[in-house]
């Protein structure tokens, strides 16, 4: 079933990528080039993360929040202020991102 | 101090060893020191990340950084002041965070996104010298943001990139500061 998510597309542009679950720089190991980065917030310790993802959803943050600065400078799609997204999405599950239409899109749900 | 080092390495997000000790000019070599033991204790980790090898804060050490500055806080009976240049920046940040969107949107409201950036500079420097009579490891950012918008002048780029010491990069490392201080969660 095909489930999509909405939030605040705050860096345009489309990408699909599997999903990356990161709770805290405790796992930032985990996280894998090409990647989508989900998690609750970021902060200047995520920036390198970004450098690497394919596109950014986070539970908090919208248009004029700093990641969406970060986003739109590494020129990545970002989908914020997705409600419960860490709960919703499963972490390797894979993902369509469209930074445009603030959408996440995917096909397996937990 | 650990307190600078472990600091150092939250702002930073993830740093070698040369430029946390920078951060606070502290000497390297007691840098290295303080970040192997930190690493013993599990507030820090070494790792391999992004193309580069650095230190980088686990959950252990942001709560350890957390109750180094909350003692910090308290021993400086600074937790009002600090209180209050917060909401203040609060309030410029939202300004901040919307000119320098605008730059990167390219929309109309870009072209008075500079003397937003120029007014907030101006207003922070009154808060800098605030927080910095009680808490000296504040002093600097109104040097890095004016160096920044200096460099604008010739490259915009150094309005919002994450490549070097940008007039956003430096925001957003203050807005963590601010909040760490504090103890705070970012919304």
């Amino acid at each position: 079933m095909m489930t999509i998510l909405t939030g605040v597309g705050a860096s345009t542009g489309t990408a699909r990528g599997n999903a990356r679950l990161i709770h805290g720089p405790d796992e930032f190991t985990h996280f894998q080039s090409g990647e989508v980065l989900v998690c609750r917030t970021t902060d200047p310790a995520w920036t390198p993360l970004f450098g690497m993802a394919s596109a950014v959803v986070t539970e908090s943050g919208g248009m004029l929040s700093h990641a969406a600065i970060v986003a739109r400078e590494f020129g990545i799609p970002a989908v914020l202020g997705v409600r419960d997204a860490l709960n919703l999405l499963a972490d390797g599950g894979p993902l369509a991102i469209d930074g445009s239409r603030g959408t996440v899109t995917l096909m397996d749900t937990k | 101090m650990t307190l600078l080092t472990l600091h150092a390495v939250r702002l930073l997000g993830f740093a070698d060893t040369q430029a946390v000790a920078a951060r606070f000019s502290q000497d390297p070599g007691l840098v290295e020191s303080q970040l192997i033991d930190a690493g013993v204790n599990g507030f820090v980790s070494h790792s391999t990340f992004a193309g580069t090898s650095g230190w980088s804060l686990s959950s252990l050490g942001r709560i350890e950084n957390e109750r180094l500055l909350a003692d910090e806080l308290d021993h400086a009976d600074a937790r009002d002041a600090v209180l209050t240049v917060h909401d203040n920046f609060t309030d410029i940040n939202t300004g901040v965070v919307g000119a320098c969107s605008a730059i990167q949107l390219q929309s109309p409201a870009g072209e008075d996104a500079m003397d937003v950036l120029i007014g907030a500079l101006a207003s922070w420097r009154l808060l800098e010298a605030q927080v910095s009579g009680l808490l000296p490891r504040f002093e600097g950012y109104s040097e890095r943001l004016l160096g920044a918008l200096k460099n604008a002048v010739r490259d915009t780029a150094w309005l919002t990139a994450t490549d070097r010491d940008s007039f956003h990069r430096v925001w957003f490392e203050l807005h963590e500061d601010l909040i760490a201080t504090l103890g705070i969660q970012r919304r």
